[in-house]
């Protein structure tokens, strides 16, 4: 099977991988109406977490794909996780970024703290607050983030209103 | 982007803030290099995919803020 970022998402819930949901989907879960080709999620880069997140990844050729010309395997690199803030993957289910911080809002505790719970394929999904996403999306320069917070702040005065 | 030294390696990361186009950092250019990687046919598996994803995640986000416009009861 070739990308399927429905069946990405669901796999890291299967595997009870301590993330929050944040980028497109979560615009997506607070009403924009984005379009996304990855799944973007926060979570604190420590050695359980990677170790699950590996497991819940190893049979779909997890790489490192910021390099088009050398894409190390997940499942070995990185050795240490020393200094390691994000991680940029690609594997056969899709395109999936790993944060460990989103700025300016802050580290993964104060990201899930302030997240809200969704019900999704009957597991709670952890999603990044509309606030902290506008927030985020304030200080990042590329067009569709532009666009996005365009959507965020109509939602957030709606939300504001009713 | 990656690189490799004295036989370690090191992560690659996303090179926003070294500019050197005027696009650079504006798009995630591995993003068009693995859609790249998919046949036609894939990327229409795909696409249609990650719309029902948004479906389903639509469904869920209006779920919550009903919830939540309801209050506690």
């Amino acid at each position: 099977m070739r990308d399927n970022l429905r069946v990405l998402l669901k796999r890291l819930l299967e595997f009870d991988i301590d993330f929050v949901l944040a980028g497109g989907l979560a615009a997506v879960v607070h009403g924009s109406p984005v379009v996304t080709q990855d799944i973007d999620i926060c979570i604190a880069i420590n050695e359980v977490e990677v170790r699950k997140l590996r497991n819940a990844l190893k049979d779909l050729k997890p790489r490192h794909r910021m390099n088009p010309n050398f894409k190390p395997s997940f499942l070995e690199y990185p050795e240490s996780l020393e200094g390691v803030q994000n991680i940029y993957l690609e594997t056969d289910l899709g395109v999936l970024d790993i944060l460990s911080e989103l700025k300016p809002v802050g580290s993964f505790e104060t990201i899930k703290e302030n997240a809200i719970a969704i019900s999704l394929y009957g597991y709670q999904c952890k999603v990044i607050a509309l606030d902290d996403l506008i927030a985020i999306k304030e200080t990042m320069n590329r067009p569709k983030d532009k666009e996005t917070l365009l959507h965020l702040r109509a939602l957030k005065k709606k939300s504001k209103g009713s | 982007m990656l690189q490799k030294k004295n036989d370690t390696v090191s992560i690659p990361v996303r090179d926003e803030g070294t500019v050197s186009s005027p696009e650079s950092g504006l798009i995630d250019e591995s993003l068009i290099e693995h859609t790249l990687s998919l046949s036609f046919e894939e990327r229409i598996e795909a696409h249609e995919a990650a719309r029902q994803l948004v479906k389903d995640l639509q469904k869920a986000g209006n779920e919550h803020y009903a919830r939540q416009s309801k209050g506690p009861s």
